[in-house]
């Protein structure tokens, strides 16, 4: 096994999980999370050592990759809840796992997109310009997706996201 | 109202996955496979090759039932012939056209109605979507393609604004207005490459046949669309017929849009599904003309969807043992519970958008009455 390798699999013990969560996320399925998450790492595995910032790139891609997942052929025959992974029947510490199922839910009722947007920005931590360029789309439609994503969960899971937070955060990183 | 911070949120709802199912090694295989093809490519082999090469590494088998794997024959359907102009039914949930062919593309039977727009799907030839694909098992699990989508909206419901710009264009005498890129959903932002044609059918009545692919686009030019979309004639409107008939729905929810399959993107006219109903609240409906097919994430409150499915769909949790024919719940999702017909011909999921409890859903399950048979002439006409 060469160097490049090794390097190759330490960061996919590092990273899989995390990568197959931030899939789940986007498309809110973790079998087509498990597809999008394997197509980016044989992927990389092609550009390893060419690519400046592997974790970055695999994270990234991981997000269009699994919105790429909910527009082929078989999701829109299967998306029913029934063909999914079981949802695993967790122990409840102080309702933790009630309010972890309304989010899930609640992140199934906006589209892929907004999901994506929602995800590398506050999941994430990335900038407007940084989610943009992510996600091959303006600015102006991150901001717009950033905004429609909020009120949404907002209204689904009466939680106050505060207008705040937003600028919080970017204060937060330009620092 | 709580008050919480988002990042947070996140990272708990994506605790607790299922074991993956491929490890660290899986993960170089895919990676040398991927190389090793890539390179094959680029030393003669043909571009194509390469892709399905890709599309192979990475496939991961999908743990379902599923239809039978050879494509079915398209039913029988009326070369298109100059018919009745259409006209949009005055009731709700009627269909207004059946299916018809236009040399290898078969429009098929309307699977979805809302109070707007009523939907087909279009098949071209004998394509078929691969649906998954088992690395143990060199045949891929297909059904018949949806390569087009047609939708006919109400008169005065639809506005073609996304056609901004587009071709302009004669469709049997009527104006319309071709585009090589829109958006099925309105999603202005991604680089899906949907080749669409809207038309009048009547004054103020547009019909818009879209491409679901972009491979689809490439077997469908603006001539084939135009002319699928002259082909489209109307018959007396009948009832779009559903497998179940619901009995009881929560104070305040209304029926939104119901038939054979869901819609865009959740579904289509899958041969995996057998109804699907949703029933919103909430938002009142909205009177600004349509300019996609799919409701906005605005439009739409708290929902109710309901699946039908045959009965050797594979379902996501099993009915406790002895209790087989009783509504049960999702043990890690309450807010998914099932329901299998007497005699087992269908089996019914129904989602909750978080409002509902459990027992609410299993109410609305218990109070649902199904069709004697799995032929859809023997269903119930669809109702609010």
């Amino acid at each position: 096994m060469d160097d490049r390798e090794t390097e190759f699999r330490d960061f996919v013990g590092a990273q899989m999980e995390s990568l197959r969560g931030l899939a789940y996320l986007t498309c809110g399925d973790w079998q087509a999370a498990e597809d999008a998450t394997l197509a980016v790492l044989a992927r990389l595995y092609v550009k390893w050592n060419k690519i400046e910032s592997p974790a970055s790139y695999a994270r990234a891609a991981v997000v269009r990759a699994a919105i790429d997942e909910t527009r082929r052929p078989w999701w829109r025959r299967e998306q029913s809840n029934s063909h999914a992974m079981p949802e695993p029947a967790l122990p409840d510490h102080a309702g933790a796992v009630d309010e972890r199922l309304h989010l899930r839910q609640a992140l199934l009722h906006l589209k892929p997109r907004l999901r994506a947007v929602l995800v590398l920005r506050f999941l994430e931590g990335r900038s407007v310009q940084q989610t943009a360029e992510a996600l091959g789309c303006p600015e102006g439609t991150v901001k717009a997706y950033t905004s429609r994503g909020l009120a949404r969960l907002r209204e689904l899971l009466n939680v106050e996201l505060s207008d705040t937070w937003e600028d919080r955060h970017e204060a937060a990183r330009a620092v | 109202m709580k008050q919480r911070e988002l990042s947070e949120m996140l990272t708990e709802a994506k605790a607790g996955p299922p074991p993956a199912r491929f490890t660290v090694d899986d993960a170089v295989a895919a990676g040398r496979r991927l190389q090793t093809r890539r390179r094959a490519a680029w030393s003669g082999a043909t571009v194509a090759a390469a892709v399905v090469a890709v599309a192979t590494v990475v496939s991961v088998p999908r743990l379902m039932a599923g239809p039978p794997t050879a494509p079915p024959a398209p039913p029988a359907a009326s070369q298109a012939a100059a018919g009745a102009p259409l006209t949009y039914p005055a009731k709700p949930w009627q269909y207004a056209f059946e299916s018809y062919q236009v040399g290898e593309f078969h429009v098929n039977d309307p699977f979805l109605v809302t109070a707007d727009f009523q939907q087909a799907t279009v098949r071209i030839g004998n394509d078929v979507d691969v649906y998954a694909t088992d690395p143990s098992d060199t045949t891929p699990r297909t059904e018949p393609a949806d390569n087009l989508l047609l939708t006919v909206y109400k008169p005065g419901r639809y506005s073609p604004k996304q056609f901004d710009g587009g071709e302009q264009v004669s469709v049997g005498g009527k104006p319309g207005l071709f585009k090589e890129r829109t958006f099925i959903d309105g999603d202005t932002s991604m680089v899906d490459e949907h080749r669409g044609l809207a038309w009048q059918y009547a004054d103020d009545a547009w019909a818009v046949l879209n491409t679901y692919q972009s491979d689809d686009a490439k077997k469908a030019g603006k001539d084939a669309l135009m002319r699928v979309a002259a082909g489209l004639h109307g018959v007396p409107a009948y009832p779009a017929k559903v497998a179940i008939k619901v009995g009881e729905v929560p104070a305040g929810y209304r029926l939104a849009q119901g038939g054979r399959g869901p819609g865009y993107p959740n579904g289509g006219a899958s041969e995996s599904y057998r109804t699907s109903l949703l029933y919103v609240k909430d938002k009142p409906k909205t009177t600004a003309k349509l300019t996609d097919a799919v409701p906005d994430d605005e439009q739409v409150g708290r929902e109710i969807r309901i699946n039908v499915f045959p009965g050797a769909h594979a379902m996501k949790a099993d009915p406790p043992a002895g209790a087989e024919q009783e509504p049960y719940c999702n043990p890690g999702n309450d807010s998914l519970c099932y329901r299998k017909s007497p005699g087992g011909t269908f089996q019914v999921e129904i989602i909750g958008s978080g409002d509902t409890s459990s027992a609410a859903l299993k109410t609305i399950l218990a109070s649902i009455k199904f069709a004697g048979s799995d032929k859809p002439a023997t269903w119930f006409p669809l109702t609010p």
